[in-house]
């Protein structure tokens, strides 16, 4: 017979890890780790594993500063490297001439451009990633 | 003495060495492991203190663990013990002698010295 208030908690402990950032497999083994262990003893799960959110902090302490400086860095590289190569090559290929180590424009331009729409992509990424997040705490 | 009346601090230092040793002898899952604990003397270990060890030496190499199915139920995760954990037990088991033993001399030397 598992306390009333299992599936409530679990649910709690589910968000809270999500909130975390805890992969799914991760998330899934801990939340049928501590289902299981609530239908043995019949615990009530407050008790036995304390508040869900210090819980999950013991599993998937968050990486929300690194990741952050991580973005900003990455954002200065991939958008000063891209665009200075992007206007090099547009510049050149403009006067006819090469851009570094003898290559084409359409070389600087290519690269250029990569580089800029995988900084966009990386910045929708994380924003969707924070609204999702959002979604889940409120 | 009671169960209840062990200090939290002296738990956190023996709980790791008492669980790879349960793990030594065969294999468990943790409910088992906390009754094991209790069995022992060292009183009721809670579940938020007991699976993130488990998951830690897990993740240290020193266990592994692999899910077995129950009767409808979410089934149940159990704990082996590595090479590695074995190891780090015995050395731990050396280690813990000598430390009980300097430990138990500076905090009752009258029992120490019978």
């Amino acid at each position: 017979m598992t306390h009333p208030d299992t599936d409530a908690y679990l649910d709690e402990l589910r968000t809270a890890l999500e909130l975390r950032d805890a992969s799914d497999h991760q998330t899934a083994d801990i939340i049928r780790q501590t289902r299981s262990h609530l239908i043995d003893t019949g615990e009530d799960p407050y008790e036995a594993f304390g508040d869900p959110r210090d819980y999950a902090k013991q599993y998937a302490p968050h990486s929300t500063p690194v990741r952050f400086w991580a973005l900003i860095i990455g954002s200065v590289i991939l958008a000063t490297t891209g665009g200075w190569l992007l206007t090099n090559g547009i510049i050149n290929l403009v006067g006819g001439n090469t851009v570094l180590w003898g290559l084409p424009p359409v070389v600087g331009i290519i690269v250029g451009s990569l580089l800029i729409v995988t900084w966009m992509a990386a910045l929708v990424t994380v924003g969707v990633r924070h609204a999702r997040q959002r979604r889940i705490r409120n | 003495m009671g169960d209840a009346a062990w200090p939290s601090e002296w738990l956190r230092g023996v709980l790791g060495p008492a669980v790879l040793s349960i793990l030594s002898e065969r294999e468990a899952y943790g409910y088992l492991i906390a009754q094991r604990l209790e069995q022992g003397g060292l009183g009721h270990v809670k579940g938020g203190t007991l699976y993130p060890l488990l998951a830690r030496y897990e993740s240290a190499g020193l266990l592994e663990s692999s899910w077995q199915e129950g009767d409808g139920g979410p089934g149940r995760k159990f704990f082996t013990i590595t090479e590695a954990g074995a190891a780090e037990l015995s050395g731990l088991r050396e280690r813990w002698a000598a430390f009980s033993h300097r430990a138990g001399a500076l905090i009752n030397p009258e029992e120490a010295m019978r």
